[in-house]
């Protein structure tokens, strides 16, 4: 595990069961935690169902980022929700887009719903760049650099 | 954050501006590096390998910019076909604030509303037109500045109000109606309009 402050840990401890909440709120019923797994996989995030599970719990270790909340909601088509307005508040972060911004993407996100599984994937992935502001990779790189 | 309008009704107006200097090209690589480099002058970010399997190509647009994703399994006729599609978009097209996106697909496919329907095939045939490079069988408020629909007194400015009247009406039906699109695109109706623009405007003909 890469070496954390304590300030840091401390931080985190105090915040995570709400973010735990939050992102259990996201996911919802109709989603399962595999499904939403291997959503995040596909997007580029390393994220398997037993961390799906440890942070929904409160036990992630490791402090979720930005791009991790983020990817959550876009997966579960829930960027407008409340939840991730709240999560982002409680780790400090922010998103240059308005509440009326984020039901456009979601709004897009539930409108493109009926494409092809791998068409989706494209488009989702290059949405999170426009949410994000990060020039995505192509997907086989990122997985070779991660190894 | 919010997709600026003026930037992209500005993107629209120098399309419109090289399209009718482009070269006619007769080999699908050279217009697909012509239609490449003209989204790509105009700040639309362009990708060729997009792991697309229904889509030919996705156009992308917020206040990050605009993007076009073209399916990497398309062959030069149809990747032309597909930018030329992303061109017409870019046009005829209505992109919604902060995000929007638009969906190339090579036939028919099914959309939401009518509007979006009547966009899609606009957009169809105004790309068939650019990638043939027969911008004279579609509407030429496409592709030009033409005279305005105005209160006229004057023999000289009622002419030019007349055949602004005439564009503006070419360029409504093109967008709604594809029994006009069928006919628009006909060679001898866009000589006999063209006809009719020599008479109304001689000094700079035009066709509608």
């Amino acid at each position: 595990m890469p070496e954390r402050d304590e300030v840091q840990i401390a931080r985190w401890d105090a915040i995570r069961e709400q973010v735990g909440d939050g992102l259990r709120q996201m996911r919802g019923h109709g989603r399962s935690q595999a499904q939403l797994a291997y959503e995040m996989d596909e997007l580029g995030f390393h994220v398997s169902q037993s961390m799906v599970s440890r942070y929904e719990q409160g036990q992630g270790e490791v402090p979720l980022s930005l791009e991790r909340m983020v990817g959550w909601a876009l997966c579960c088509d829930a960027l407008s929700s409340g939840h991730l307005r709240e999560m982002l508040e409680l780790g400090g972060y922010s998103l240059p887009w308005t509440i009326g911004d984020m039901k456009q993407f979601d709004l897009l996100l539930r409108k493109f719903r009926s494409m092809s599984r791998a068409d989706q994937m494209v488009l989702r992935r290059r949405m999170l760049w426009h949410l994000l502001g990060v020039q995505p990779r192509p997907l086989g790189a990122a997985r070779e650099l991660a190894l | 954050m919010t997709m600026n309008v003026l930037e992209l009704d500005d993107t629209r107006r120098q399309l419109r501006d090289r399209l009718r200097a482009m070269p006619d090209v007769g080999d699908p690589r050279a217009g697909v590096r012509r239609m490449r480099a003209l989204l790509q002058e105009m700040g639309v970010q362009c990708d060729d390998t997009a792991e697309l399997e229904d889509a030919d190509a996705i156009l992308l647009t917020s206040g990050r910019g605009m993007e076009a994703l073209i399916a990497s399994r398309l062959d030069d006729d149809q990747r032309h076909q597909a930018y030329s599609r992303i061109v017409a978009r870019l046009i005829i097209g209505q992109m919604h604030e902060p995000i929007d996106a638009k969906i190339e697909y090579h036939s028919k496919h099914s959309t939401i509303s009518r509007q979006e329907k009547e966009e899609d095939a606009a957009v169809a045939k105004f790309a068939t037109a650019l990638a043939e490079g027969n911008l004279n069988l579609a509407p030429r408020p496409l592709y030009e500045d033409v005279p305005k629909l105005t209160l006229a007194f004057t023999p000289r400015t009622a002419a030019l109000s007349t055949l602004g009247g005439m564009h503006l009406w070419s360029d409504y039906w093109y967008r709604r109606s594809t029994m006009y699109r069928w006919w628009r695109s006909r060679r001898d109706v866009s000589s006999a309009i063209k006809r009719v623009c020599v008479i109304l405007n001689p000094r700079r003909p035009a066709a509608a």
